[in-house]
């Protein structure tokens, strides 16, 4: 009797928390499949909730495609992402990497005062920003939008995976006549290969939202990233739903799909633990 | 080979410098420049452009009788009273959550969706939830009416727009805290809630003495991360209020950032972004012990 | 001992290498681009350049608009070159353009944007440029001239906000369209009730919107407040510019007004933007009265997008006077423009009655001119004859971006109830007035 009770107890607990679980799985993706389903609307009126086939188009999606030089904003786009990805792992890893292993004077306090701009936000410091890539000639050059993506919460997130590899590991290989950076390549990265990949998805993400940065440092059609060649077809009175959905979805889609390609390389979810 | 170090300290002393030298650059160049810069402006008549015109402290004297910086300021001040506690819980109940569900399937599917607003880009997030919340569909109405509150009033009240707002970076940003709380979840060795089973405690007990003890420093890492986050909140405010109504959700980057282009006076945009500078600096400073190596150990 | 230095050129050899890699391929581009892109001046085969920047005008303005410049680009021997500019962050491209030297020879402005343009010297005075024969031919020309000078030239104008009303509704009020306040007001009442008997108001007077989220703070002030303020013969600055009169009694009745029809609206009023108010009000067929900026296909557009929706409108209600806000976006002759008078000669053509026939054929629009035929629906041509003295621009000052921001603000207080009307205008007529005092201070 009493084992049949908490059998029906636990069975209970598993269906509520299943119900939960779809409660979050619901939050979380609802406002998108809503994006998405818009985006298949034609007129200026997209509020009548009507996904039949013959009210929906591909219309909006035509109209992107045709966009002049598509392909070349897409790959300004993917480039500065990637390129951003490299170059934040890079300096962030060996970054952190000297501040998790290594003992030198002021390890702790250069450590603080580079986490301390992680506070800064960027809407503010535009136009200084915008003044010193002028100085130094970079823009409506690739260097201008690449180089300050990396942040100070990549050498965070770094600096916490190499504290959790194992002293002894790393001692080992220093018997084995390994140097710094062989350590580095040969012994840590391997080990916090997730929060490397977590990384690379925040950076990816990141440098790809950007649009106010990326407007202001390139003048140049040429140099123009995909956000900022979406928004080029807004016009003023703009309130066509479907438009503005649709260019959500091709926006959201391409961090979407280096997410879920990423996200395949975890065992038990995104998590920036190197060791479980 | 081997005692290398001893003969050569010096190669050794240079390499850190090296290793953090690149990001230290970037940062110092960026970042650092960038508010040093603001600093300078801050101190002239700029409209971005002509020349700025030195003319001291005039912008800061203006700051202390202006009623929308003031308003701007409580806003700022109150979206990270808001955000800030109810983030944290929520991140770590949802995380805790989902790491005793991570063996099912519904689990590891929540896992990962839960990610997906982090994906969107803030402003796209901005217009997707005005059009749910004001685009009278049934569903969302009928779901917000279960609390009884009509989505379409929350986005024009003076008093709801602020919060309105909170709750959607809530949800956007979700997915970021639930890869932190649950990495530091994770580090937590299982030996303990085994040992805890034994000795007869219950889930409360155990979340209460083990897991929220031990989680620590990540959660004083997730409470910094989310005042960053929510001082610096601009594309969503844009997108969902504009600032309205009357200034209700205006916040100092949003004041800031209208100044700045909107009435193309730079010189007082940059004098506000400097208090906002020491506000951030001075919360920063409040929460300076998670820096310290030791504490912020995540296992 | 290799080793080590060996590491450590490593390290640096990686930061150079991402520096310069990135750097490079960005340089190949900048130098591709620089012959197309330095102003006026000549690209590498000796032919001009004549850069100009104009927002999204249509969906496709690169081909749409800029796919009829090639008479004028063969008989200058100048190549145009042509930048859309996104509405989002439209004025952060333009500051920041002007500061680097990157700005065009012809750019796009909206009169609210010109003080600060005019104050910074980065737009040329063009009155010198204006003939006889332009101010007899170009209908809008003055909408250009402000702050003492032909800053703009008329481009894209004669679509104002105009009243729209459900004839079906009005019908079954027995009433015809409004033409005074009175009428307005005593419809909208009527109008307001409960229709299907579940004891919730399900129809209402007024369709508003009243959000400022991403279209900015000044289109409230665009499709509401303009129209009541002006109707109530009142406006925004002194004639000298050197107070605001927003404040005064036409300006606090008019606001009081509008205040009153609040009951008439849809209780969400405050939460939608004016156009989504609009579209899923009005559109729906729940409102008596939506406030909509017009366009000569009105008929043709909402016959598709709102069939249901059996409709007409009046430009403008009369109280005192007439008026409704009707925006003039222009042109705009770049100080920087090596060439002036080449700059000139493109600004006259491209409004010139020959070439906008020939766009408005694809994208319909105003005519500028009085020798351009009017295309577009029947229903909306009175805008342009019996009702052209109806609707106007807006009167440029000086700190006209904060003055009016800080309105729409108080605007949205004393609607929402949480300022009163009094307080409100108050509020922002000490914040305009100290604004102007200051400005004109540093004019002497």
């Amino acid at each position: 009797m009493r084992t049949d009770m908490r059998y029906v107890k636990k069975g209970l607990g598993s269906i509520l928390s299943g119900l939960v679980l779809i409660g979050i799985i619901i939050a979380s993706i609802f406002p998108f499949l809503y994006m998405f389903l818009m985006s298949f609307k034609s007129t200026i009126n997209a509020h009548d909730l009507d996904f039949s086939l013959e009210s929906s188009s591909l219309m909006q999606y035509q109209k992107i495609f045709a966009l002049d030089d598509f392909g070349r904003y897409i790959f300004n786009s993917v480039f500065v992402a990637v390129a951003g990805v490299i170059l934040t792992v890079g300096v962030c890893s060996l970054a952190g990497y000297a501040f998790a292993k290594m003992d030198f004077k002021g390890n702790d306090k250069i450590f603080l005062f580079l986490i301390m701009t992680m506070l800064v936000p960027t809407e503010v410091i535009v136009i200084p920003l915008f003044l010193i890539t002028k100085g130094l000639g970079w823009l409506n050059t690739y260097r201008a939008l690449i180089l300050p993506l990396p942040t100070a919460f990549g050498v965070f997130i770094m600096r916490q995976a190499i504290l959790d590899v194992p002293e002894d590991l790393v001692d080992a290989a220093r018997i084995d006549g390994c140097g710094d950076l062989r350590i580095f390549f040969k012994v840590i990265l391997p080990l916090i290969r997730s929060s490397v990949l977590a990384l690379s998805i925040f950076t990816f993400v990141g440098a790809w939202n950007n649009f106010l940065w990326p407007l202001v440092a390139s003048t140049k059609t040429e140099m123009k990233t995909l956000p900022l060649a979406l928004s080029m077809m807004k016009t003023q009175f703009n309130t066509d739903v479907g438009l503005t959905m649709a260019c959500a979805v091709i926006n959201f889609l391409p961090p979407f799909v280096f997410y879920v390609f990423v996200q395949g390389r975890f065992k038990e979810g995104m998590t920036l633990s190197g060791m479980k | 080979m081997m005692d290398m170090r001893k003969k050569h300290p010096g190669a050794a002393k240079v390499a850190p410098y090296c290793y953090i030298a690149p990001i230290t650059l970037i940062l110092v160049t960026f970042v650092i420049g960038s508010v040093i810069g603001s600093i300078i402006l801050s101190f002239t008549k700029y409209n971005i452009m002509t020349e700025p015109i030195f003319q001291g402290s005039k912008n800061y004297v203006k700051l202390m009788s202006d009623i929308k910086f003031i308003k701007a300021l409580k806003n700022t001040l109150g979206l990270v009273v808001l955000i800030v506690p109810l983030q944290t819980v929520l991140g770590v109940v949802i995380s805790v959550f989902l790491v005793a569900n991570r063996h099912r399937f519904l689990g590891k599917l929540a896992n990962s969706v839960v990610f997906i607003p982090v994906i969107c880009a803030p402003a796209v997030a901005g217009v997707v939830w005005r059009e749910l919340l004001n685009g009278k569909i049934e569903i969302v109405e009928k779901f917000f009416g279960l609390f009884g509150i009509q989505p379409s009033m929350l986005l024009g009240n003076a008093r709801t727009a602020l919060i309105t707002v909170g709750m959607v970076a809530i949800w956007k940003w979700m997915g970021y805290y639930v890869v932190i709380y649950t990495s530091g979840l994770l580090a937590i060795p299982d030996t303990y809630y085994e040992a805890a089973k034994v000795d007869g405690a219950g889930k409360v007990r155990c979340f209460l003495s083990i897991t929220v003890p031990l989680l620590r420093p990540t959660i004083i890492l997730g409470i910094f991360l989310s005042m960053a986050s929510s001082l610096q909140c601009f594309d969503l405010i844009f997108n969902l209020t504009g600032g309205g109504p009357n200034n209700a959700s205006t916040t100092l980057v949003v004041y800031a950032y209208s100044k700045c282009f909107g009435s193309g006076d730079a010189g007082y945009a940059m004098a506000i972004s400097n208090i906002l500078f020491v506000v951030i600096l001075a919360v920063a400073l409040l929460q300076r012990d998670m820096m310290k190596r030791k504490t912020s150990e995540v296992s | 001992m290799k080793k080590k230095l060996l590491s450590m050129l490593l390290i640096t050899a990686m930061s150079v290498t991402f520096t310069a890699g990135c750097g490079g391929s960005g340089n190949d581009t900048a130098k591709t681009e620089d012959g197309a892109a330095s102003g006026s001046g000549s690209s590498e085969s000796g032919e001009k350049v004549l850069d100009v920047w104009v927002p999204p005008l249509d969906d496709d303005t690169v081909n749409n608009w800029g796919g009829l410049m090639g008479d004028w680009e063969e008989e200058n021997g100048c190549k145009v070159n042509i930048t859309v500019v996104p509405w989002d962050k439209y004025e952060e491209t333009y500051t920041t353009a002007l500061n680097s030297g990157e700005g065009p020879d012809v750019g796009y402005m909206y009169n609210e944007m010109f003080p600060t343009y005019i104050d910074a010297g980065a737009v040329t005075d063009m009155s010198g440029y204006v003939t006889d024969e332009d101010k007899a031919g170009y209908k809008y020309l003055a909408n250009g001239f402000m702050m003492d000078g032909q800053y703009g030239w008329p481009l894209v104008t004669g679509v104002p906000f105009v009243l729209y009303y459900n004839e079906e509704i009005l019908a079954d009020l027995d009433e015809s369209a409004p033409e005074t306040w009175e009428d307005f007001e005593r419809i909208c009442k009527a109008a307001t009730k409960d229709t299907d008997g579940d004891g919730e108001i399900d129809q209402f007077g007024y369709a508003c919107g009243m959000s400022t989220s991403d279209v900015g703070a000044m289109q409230i002030l665009n499709a509401y407040y303009y129209s009541a303020l002006w109707q109530n013969g009142g406006q925004i600055y002194e004639d000298d510019l050197k107070k605001v009169a927003f404040a005064d009694e036409a300006g606090t009745e008019a606001v009081t007004w509008l205040k009153d029809m609040t009951q008439y609206m849809n209780p969400d009023f405050m939460s939608l933007s004016w156009s989504d108010a609009f579209a899923t009000v009005f559109g729906e067929g729940k409102a008596a009265f939506g406030v909509y900026r017009s366009s000569q296909t009105d008929g043709t557009v909402f016959a598709e997008t709102y069939p249901d929706v059996k409709w007409d409108f009046v430009t403008s209600l009369k109280n005192k006077g007439f008026g409704t806000f009707g925006a003039t976006d222009c042109l705009t002759l770049m100080s920087a423009a090596e060439d002036q008078d080449l700059a000139m000669d493109f600004i006259k053509y491209v409004t010139g009655a020959a070439f906008m026939e020939q766009y408005h054929a694809k994208c319909p629009g105003a005519a500028l001119t009085n020798s351009e035929p009017y295309v577009g629906d029947e229903k909306m041509e009175k805008i342009y004859t019996d009702d052209l003295d109806k609707w106007h621009g807006l009167q440029v000052g000086p700190c006209g971006v904060d003055i009016l921001t800080q309105l729409s603000a108080d605007f949205q207080g004393i609607m929402s109830g949480e300022l009163s009307v009094k307080d409100g205008l108050k509020e922002a007529e000490d914040y305009a007035n100290d604004l102007l005092a200051e400005y004109w201070a540093d004019k002497e």
